[in-house]
């Protein structure tokens, strides 16, 4: 007899006993700390649990997708917390320990800054992310969740600088709200403006870049450059 | 990407196309060439060279980083590409990427309290603004609080320096005084709960304090 027999009976064995009990309970893991995970995505039970008619909340339901979601998501990060262990070949209590909040901080959407405002400009146009960019600012300065650095503001101006320059200086006017000695701020300004062939203000622009920086060699460049085209 | 684009890309194609990827991640981990290349005596990075451990480690986190993306468009549903994690999903920036508690956990074995407080505004001088630690007064108060029964001299550090910053945060003082009771000095403890009151008259934590430290001192 061959292994294939062997697989049978041990099927049928198996298929005897599933009969004759009652389904066995399902083992599960120890239950995932459910106040870490909302804190760390800055939500309450109710965003991936269902309320029922009372209000009260089912949390036997599977009705609401998102808890099938944050089950893969757990699982996940059990998954890459082995991998970074495999990775550094340490053991896992020396390794930094992925947990929910690495990536979310507090967030459901864990993109960044930079990601939330070039989507956000290219969708809704600058009004809209200038309030949003304000929004999140008043909420989160200060903790680990958006970059709220110099360069955030400069990157996304940069990325959308050719196609929409005017869009790019609301932005950059915004940056040196808050970071007035920006002397990049000013010369992607002065950029922006040779992109609309106004080259009394991007000279301007240059300029104040230049005072505040004597030695930036990009607005050097271009004030160099637009002192050539006016000669002709 | 070149690939998709070009049937053939040229070698000098996939050369520009590593060396922006290795900017990127360079810059995503806060960290220069030689960090996970070997250095030559010319000090020039050995591209080749396999002697750096740091090099496979990052071969692994590269090839974890793509497992991550597909399981995350599987799990929401998005599509490939969607919401890409990339290096700096995790690392912020920096190489070890640490929560602020495990960063004040480790300055604390090493060196005690002030230790401890050292490495905070060193932290806090060099990453403010940006998205790596958080340094909201939520979270230190948080850390003071954890630290208060067992080791109250680091409590003590940590509301002390979030006063300098924060002058009226009454949960400071009185996370401060409960630590100096821990102490057994009820006299320092006192002052501070007055001044929280001052701050806050409506603090019942800092009134319930207060009127049991009283009871006590009347007893005595």
């Amino acid at each position: 007899m061959g292994r294939g027999g062997m697989t049978v009976v041990a099927v049928l064995v198996a298929g005897a006993v599933w009969a004759q009990e009652p389904a066995p309970p399902v083992r599960r893991g120890p239950r995932p700390n459910m106040q870490m995970m909302s804190e760390a995505l800055g939500v309450k039970c109710i965003y991936c649990h269902v309320a029922t008619k009372t209000e009260d909340l089912d949390f036997r339901s599977e009705a609401n997708p998102k808890k099938q979601v944050a089950r893969l998501m757990v699982a996940m990060t059990a998954d890459i917390n082995a991998s970074v262990s495999a990775a550094t070949l340490k053991p896992p209590t020396d390794t930094a320990q992925v947990q929910c909040v690495t990536c979310h901080r507090g967030r459901t959407d864990p993109r960044s800054l930079q990601e939330i405002l070039l989507s956000s400009v290219q969708e809704g146009g600058v009004e809209p992310t200038i309030a949003r960019y304000r929004e999140l600012r008043e909420r989160y300065y200060g903790r680990d969740a958006y970059d709220f650095s110099e360069r955030t503001l400069l990157l996304v101006a940069q990325q959308i600088v050719e196609r929409g320059p005017d869009a790019a200086i609301a932005l950059l006017t915004l940056n040196l709200e808050h970071f007035p000695k920006s002397a990049d701020s000013w010369t992607l300004i002065g950029i922006a403006h040779t992109r609309k062939l106004r080259n009394d203000e991007a000279r301007a622009a240059f300029a104040q870049a230049l005072a505040i920086n004597p030695k930036h060699s990009v607005a050097e460049g271009y004030l160099y450059q637009l002192q050539q085209y006016k000669r002709k | 990407m070149a690939g998709v684009l070009c049937a053939t890309p040229t070698a000098a194609q996939k050369g520009l196309e590593t060396y922006y990827a290795m900017q990127q991640m360079g810059e995503e981990l806060g960290v220069s060439c030689a960090y996970c290349h070997v250095v030559g005596p010319d000090k020039r990075p050995d591209y080749k060279a396999e002697g750096n451990p740091k090099k496979a480690i990052a071969r692994k986190m590269v090839e974890m980083t793509a497992e991550i993306n597909t399981r995350v468009w599987l799990a929401t549903g998005g599509a490939p590409g969607d919401r890409a994690v990339t290096c700096v999903s995790c690392h912020r920036g920096v190489p070890v990427p640490l929560p602020i508690a495990t960063v004040v956990k480790r300055a604390v074995e090493r060196d005690g309290a002030e230790g401890a407080v050292a490495a905070y505004r060193a932290l806090r001088t060099q990453f403010y603004e940006r998205d790596v630690y958080d340094f909201s007064e939520a979270e230190l108060v948080r850390l003071a609080r954890l630290y208060a029964d067992r080791e109250p001299d680091v409590a003590i550090a940590l509301t002390r320096m979030n006063l300098e910053w924060r002058p009226k945060s009454a949960v400071s003082y009185v996370v401060m005084a409960y630590a100096y009771t821990r102490k057994f000095d009820d006299r320092s403890a006192i002052p501070l709960l007055e001044k929280a009151l001052e701050l806050e008259p409506e603090n019942g934590a800092a009134q319930g304090y207060l009127h049991q430290l009283r009871q006590f001192q009347k007893g005595q």
